[in-house]
């Protein structure tokens, strides 16, 4: 699986508001939906555009590639079983291939491309510290929003001791692969591990001052300008004709 | 300018939505809101890897929820509600998907709080049948997000073969991926639920101790 990391780079798309940027997500997201699969094509051209002027082309690519590549061989799997489909090039059993199937795979793929292209830019473009302050502003409840921008870090520390638990279950004559259970005598480990951890956890946030009343403070500077105004509105606009000109009744 | 205001804490509404969120009563998460924050941490962390785990080991299984379940199970419904909602959209960081299954998760750690409430994650056999229940209702939620969202299609070899088996026998996508759903996630639900409940009933007696649905029950 990808790991699209933010990069440090300040962009246009990069300087605006976690919020606003959500919002154009969502509304790009739905629109991927309701509309496929016409402006498609387009969005996933937009979104590798922004992708590259924020100087993450290449990385970012690689990590489309990665999610998408499954999917796209489910797609074919699934187009090859359309009991409806006429004018194959090759069929066996109740599977075939031609061009309305791969017609239909390629449309889904690239719907499918666009909603992980959407998240991985908002992902890439926006730093951890400055989406936790801006959650914090508007009322999300601390503990709630450091859960939310705290988990990803916690993966990378998690997958070594996996390494760990896993070393010290193949010593002890556990074998691993394909299809076996073995993978089972990895979850107890860590499960009991992570909840040590956790408690752990909970003592370092209240050395910090965590459970205190009032304010935090922050040391992102986020702030909400005239440009994420104009991008917002611009989005719901968007959404309200999308909205009136789709949805039937 | 008030939308600037709003989105920088500083406006009337939000003054008073930081007010409420100062008084938030964190009884629903066993009073007890750091510990609950660092648990969703791991247990968010934990469905990522498990479900790689069993993924890579190709077991007809996801294993992604385990750390909900764990969470709902210790802290109640609300709080693995929220745990399941917090997991899939932090997630989008390794599968940008999970997010559109937020529902689903939410649901597992709701009805992961209630088993934990009726005591029933205390004993495996009845925590089995209980996931196997839940299994059936998650199914019935994600299989029409899988349907409209990808038609079907994810990395999990398995599920796929099962949409193409239904496509191939004239069923539309959104029935195929009912019957894969069904045929899936009961089964994974119920290793899910008797896993945790094991390791509930295993945890050493300073765990049981902070853990507020962890505790022993009153002998008396």
């Amino acid at each position: 699986m990808s790991e699209a990391r933010f990069n440090a780079r300040r962009s246009p798309v990069g300087n605006l508001h976690p919020i606003s940027k959500l919002v154009v997500v969502l509304v790009a997201s739905l629109c991927a939906l309701v509309l496929a699969p016409r402006p498609n094509g387009g969005l996933l051209a937009a979104v590798l555009l922004t992708a590259i002027l924020h100087g993450n082309g290449r990385r970012f690519v690689q990590g489309l590639v990665a999610v998408a590549t499954p999917f796209a061989v489910s797609l074919l799997l699934i187009a090859a079983a359309d009991p409806d489909s006429t004018g194959d090039w090759w069929s066996v059993g109740p599977l075939g291939l031609g061009p309305d199937r791969l017609a239909w795979a390629s449309e889904l793929l690239v719907r499918v491309m666009v909603l992980v292209g959407l998240l991985q830019l908002y992902i890439i473009t926006t730093p951890l510290d400055e989406l936790h302050a801006c959650l914090v502003r508007v009322g999300v409840p601390k503990p709630l929003a450091y859960a939310l921008v705290a988990a990803a870090g916690f993966v990378p520390h998690l997958r070594r001791r996996v390494l760990d638990i896993r070393d010290a279950q193949t010593s002890r004559g556990v074998r691993f692969g394909w299809g076996s259970l073995g993978a089972l005598s990895l979850v107890g480990p860590l499960l009991l591990s992570t909840l040590e951890e956790a408690a752990d956890r909970e003592t370092a946030l209240l050395t910090r001052g965590f459970g205190l009343p009032g304010r935090a403070t922050t040391l992102a500077d986020v702030t909400w300008g005239r440009g994420d105004t104009a991008v917002a509105a611009l989005a719901v606009l968007v959404l309200i004709v999308v909205f009136l000109t789709h949805v039937p009744g | 300018m008030w939308v600037s205001a709003a989105f920088d804490g500083q406006s009337p509404i939000t003054a008073r939505g930081a007010d409420l969120v100062r008084g938030f009563n964190w009884h629903w998460a066993g009073g007890r809101p750091l510990l609950f924050g660092a648990t969703v941490v791991a247990a968010a962390a934990i469905n990522w890897v498990a479900g790689l785990i069993v993924n890579t080991a190709r077991l007809p299984i996801f294993g992604d929820t385990i750390g909900t379940v764990l969470v709902g199970t210790l802290f109640g419904p609300a709080a693995g509600a929220v745990a399941g909602a917090i997991s899939n959209l932090g997630g989008a960081i390794y599968n940008p998907l999970l997010p559109w299954f937020i529902m689903t998760a939410a649901t597992v750690g709701f009805l992961a709080g209630i088993a934990g409430g009726l005591d029933w994650m205390r004993r495996p056999w009845r925590a089995v049948l209980f996931g196997g229940g839940v299994g059936l209702v998650s199914a019935a939620i994600s299989a029409p997000v899988s349907a409209a969202v990808s038609a079907g299609a994810t990395p999990s070899g398995l599920y796929t073969v099962l949409v193409a088996t239904a496509r191939t026998q004239g069923l539309s996508i959104f029935q195929s991926t009912y019957v894969a759903s069904l045929a899936t996630d009961p089964l994974d639900k119920a290793v899910t639920f008797g896993l945790v409940s094991i390791i509930v009933s295993l945890l050493p007696g300073h765990l049981h101790a902070r853990f507020p649905g962890a505790r022993a029950e009153d002998p008396s």
